[in-house]
């Protein structure tokens, strides 16, 4: 079986693997610049047939791309292309995404209700997510601002919101922080 | 045929823009002297949460078709802290179907309503003006207020995992 890395936390790779036979196990990311990774992989693991219950991962937990006039995520799009390309069924597809009601848009790409992909919806990840986290006393003297805004990667809705900001001179009340270019 | 989604690639579709909304590139790098040095190593848990009252959340996409939850918006309630969250419409209702309680009586949540962004961008940023130009000392009994809403947000969020994966074995769980 060929595995990579996982953003899956243990506790949800033992539920899985457990419920499952798992043959396969991706993260998005590694093909989603280029499908060709994921035909060759497909094509490794492709058989004559599949039993019921074998799964391949794809852990989708990164943002697809939408245009305006296309139903689909590309990337899904794109994903389900291939597996129709290789000959591999749907229903051996286990999203494992954070895309919380992603299923609807899986029906339409998968009409058939007997093949259809199994998607477990879920924000907990490695990258997301700690069983770790320590409880913190709340003490409200300590409160010296109203607001914290940390925006980090640049994107457009934060270019905006620091804007907002700034221009209503809420800097002073609002503890900012935002990446100028590298 | 599958295709390529942009050149220069991207995951990100970012075309919400608003003539009305200043969305120019930051040019500079700014850093309040209360996060100095600690904007990039605060996943989980900063000693400066404890010093303010409201997460302004700025999820990693605004236009999207679903709630996108990631660790900026489980920072403030591993921190126990109240949030607006600058993110995809029904993201709050997501974080009520798992069980935590938000803040509808002081922040005018409406905004998680709205689909298109610009009204919603509008909605958050007056929702955001309304907070944030308050006196500390009524900051100081709103946070009080929600302490025990705070504390179960904390417990909700810590068992998450164990609930979730549940559901794996049992779907109707």
């Amino acid at each position: 079986m060929i595995t990579s890395p996982t953003l899956m936390t243990a506790a949800y790779c033992d539920a899985i693997y457990a419920k499952y036979s798992i043959i396969g196990h991706l993260e998005f990311k590694q093909f989603d610049r280029d499908f060709n990774i994921l035909e060759k992989y497909l094509q490794l693991i492709k058989k004559d047939q599949f039993s019921h219950n074998e799964r391949i991962i794809i852990e989708h937990q990164d943002c697809d791309y939408y245009l305006k006039d296309f139903p689909y995520g590309i990337g899904l799009y794109n994903l389900f292309t291939v597996f129709k390309k290789i000959d591999i069924p749907l229903f051996t597809i286990l999203l494992f995404t954070n895309h919380i009601g992603i299923s609807r848009e899986i029906n339409a790409l998968a009409p058939d209700v007997h093949d259809r992909p199994t998607v477990i919806e879920s924000f907990i990840t490695k990258t997301h997510y700690t069983n770790n986290y320590q409880p913190i006393q709340l003490e409200v003297d300590q409160i010296q601002r109203p607001g914290l805004c940390m925006l980090g990667q640049p994107r457009v809705h934060r270019h905006a919101m620091y804007h907002f900001l700034e221009k209503e001179n809420f800097l002073p009340l609002v503890a900012t922080s935002i990446q100028g270019p590298i | 045929m599958t295709y390529l989604v942009t050149n220069p690639w991207t995951r990100v579709n970012e075309t919400w823009t608003d003539p009305n909304i200043n969305c120019v590139p930051v040019t500079q790098t700014y850093c309040d002297l209360l996060i100095q040095g600690q904007a990039n190593s605060t996943r989980f848990q900063v000693e400066f949460y404890k010093h303010i009252a409201v997460d302004i959340v700025t999820e990693t996409v605004y236009n999207y078709p679903y709630p996108h939850v990631t660790e900026k918006t489980l920072r403030p309630i591993s921190c126990k802290r109240m949030f607006i969250l600058v993110a995809p419409p029904g993201t709050l209702k997501l974080l009520h179907s798992k069980g935590f309680k938000t803040f509808a009586d002081v922040i005018d949540e409406r905004y998680d309503d709205e689909i298109d962004p610009i009204c919603r961008w509008h909605m958050i940023c007056q929702s955001i003006k309304e907070f944030v130009i308050k006196p500390l000392d009524e900051i100081h009994n709103i946070v009080q207020h929600y302490q025990d809403t705070l504390e179960n947000n904390f417990q909700i969020l810590i068992n998450l995992e164990k609930i979730e994966c549940r559901k794996i074995y049992d779907p109707n769980s």
